[in-house]
């Protein structure tokens, strides 16, 4: 009589364990994570911080905060770089990146985000008029950076207004009192779109997501 | 020639049978995490948090759906009023700075002759809650803020002066009606519910519990009708949900 012994092969304990874990792979497929699976960065999470943005753009436009921020531009005739408000010359670049801008609208995207490790870009993408025809053809590809404190990370949101501008609206100053000079295609970041009295339609862009 | 020997090493035994008991180990571990999305979880709480904030801020404490997250005064004060605490719910006829017509003390005294877009009823019934038996949810909502001046941020004086901390806001009826951070609020304080003072406090729903549970946190960016007592009007919106 043969008496063997129950001992198993290597490739038999491989081909066991091949089984096991191509079964669990086929169960995998029953399963569901949704989009409000906890993790650190769910839908939830981005939602709150989508809504919060709208919320900040809202209180802006109702405050005129968001109208004197967009032209809070320091156009600068000699050597320097134009720039927003508030930055020095020697920054050699033309938006703020230590925090919020040096205005009110500043002040209340730093009350929103700052204290909650939230960062947040603004970018200013003006209409273009490619056709030369008096009427705007969308929006910029290239946008004015406002703020810019980095590359988004992947689960970033966008909120985005509209301010609309027009042909007798003045720069602001840097302690936001307006000046007397009015917005033209040399002495702005956004060109002339329109024959008549609109100057331009921009779109504030405001970009936040957790550090 | 014996037929009880089969070809086969120590070693070969050895790779087999550890391959074999690492899978086992693994799958074994691996499988409760895969019933993991049908347990229960917060979806409910976390979709009924969002949901209830959206709906605070756009809809009903707004005095113009059309724009949303702008506060009307007398609506927000009213809708803090809560009945079920045993406080008397404070007057608001000094919070029409929109002039649309008048409450006299809706919540209170009787005739709710206003036209808040909320009705007479319950936290939770306001809301649409499910309060019936099976998992009920509960709310806390408070709007909290850091104030900027000195008198705004410690109108009792204590000593903590213009602090950076976050604190719920409450209306000082008694003094103007001016909007504060309630500072600990309490009988002889500025911020004062009971009594006659008829401050209210921008709080209402049970304090959520400390360590059991989770408890889905939303938040808005909202703005007041009027200023605060420094001067500003923005807030933010808390809705706690568990």
């Amino acid at each position: 009589m043969r008496s063997v012994r129950g001992q198993a092969y290597a490739l038999e304990g491989i081909i066991v364990s091949l089984l096991l874990v191509g079964s669990l792979v086929f169960a995998l497929q029953v399963t569901a994570v949704t989009p409000l699976s906890a993790s650190t960065s769910s839908q939830h999470i981005e939602n709150q911080q989508r809504a919060v943005a709208e919320g900040v753009l809202a209180t802006a436009v109702e405050q005129d905060a968001l109208k004197i921020a967009v032209l809070n531009w320091n156009y600068d005739p000699g050597s320097d770089p134009s720039r927003f408000q508030g930055i020095p010359a020697s920054a050699e670049r033309s938006f703020y990146v230590g925090g919020g801008p040096k205005n009110e609208f500043g002040v209340l995207l730093e009350r929103a985000f700052s204290n909650r490790g939230i960062v947040f870009n603004v970018l200013v993408r003006p209409s273009v008029d490619i056709d030369d025809d008096g009427d705007d053809d969308g929006f910029a590809t290239k946008a004015q950076r406002m703020v810019y404190r980095g590359e988004p990370s992947d689960n970033a949101v966008t909120a985005t207004r509209l301010v609309t501008l027009y042909d007798d609206d003045v720069l602001y100053d840097g302690d936001e009192h307006p000046t007397s000079t009015r917005i033209n295609g040399d002495n702005f970041y956004a060109a002339d779109v329109s024959d008549d009295v609109l100057y331009n339609v921009v779109r504030v862009e405001v970009v936040v997501w957790r550090q | 020639m014996k037929g009880t020997d089969r070809g086969q090493t120590n070693l070969d035994f050895a790779l087999g049978v550890s391959v074999f008991l690492l899978t086992i180990v693994f799958v074994f571990s691996f499988v409760p995490g895969m019933l993991e999305p049908f347990t229960a979880s917060t979806q409910q709480e976390t979709a009924a948090s969002d949901r209830i904030a959206d709906q605070l801020a756009q809809e009903m404490l707004v005095s113009d759906p059309g724009e949303p997250y702008r506060l009307d005064r007398e609506c927000t004060v009213i809708f803090f009023e809560s009945r079920q605490d045993g406080l008397d719910p404070g007057g608001d006829d000094g919070e029409n700075v929109d002039d649309d017509p008048d409450f006299g003390e809706p919540f209170g005294a009787g005739t709710y002759s206003g036209s808040c877009n909320f009705e007479d009823v319950p936290l939770e019934e306001r809301l649409g809650l499910d309060t019936a038996a099976g998992t009920p949810m509960d709310v806390h909502i408070r709007l909290v803020r850091d104030l900027t001046t000195a008198t705004a941020d410690d109108p009792d004086g204590d000593g903590t002066g213009d602090d950076d901390k976050v604190d719920t806001l409450c209306i000082d009826a008694n003094s103007d009606h001016r909007i504060v951070e309630a500072n600990d609020p309490g009988s002889g304080r500025q911020c004062d519910r009971t009594g006659s003072d008829d401050d209210v406090l921008f709080e209402i729903g049970p304090t959520p519990p400390d360590g059991t549970g989770s408890v889905v946190v939303s938040r808005r960016f909202v703005h007041f009708e009027g200023r605060f007592a420094d001067g500003t009007n923005d807030a933010m919106l808390v809705v706690e949900v568990w």
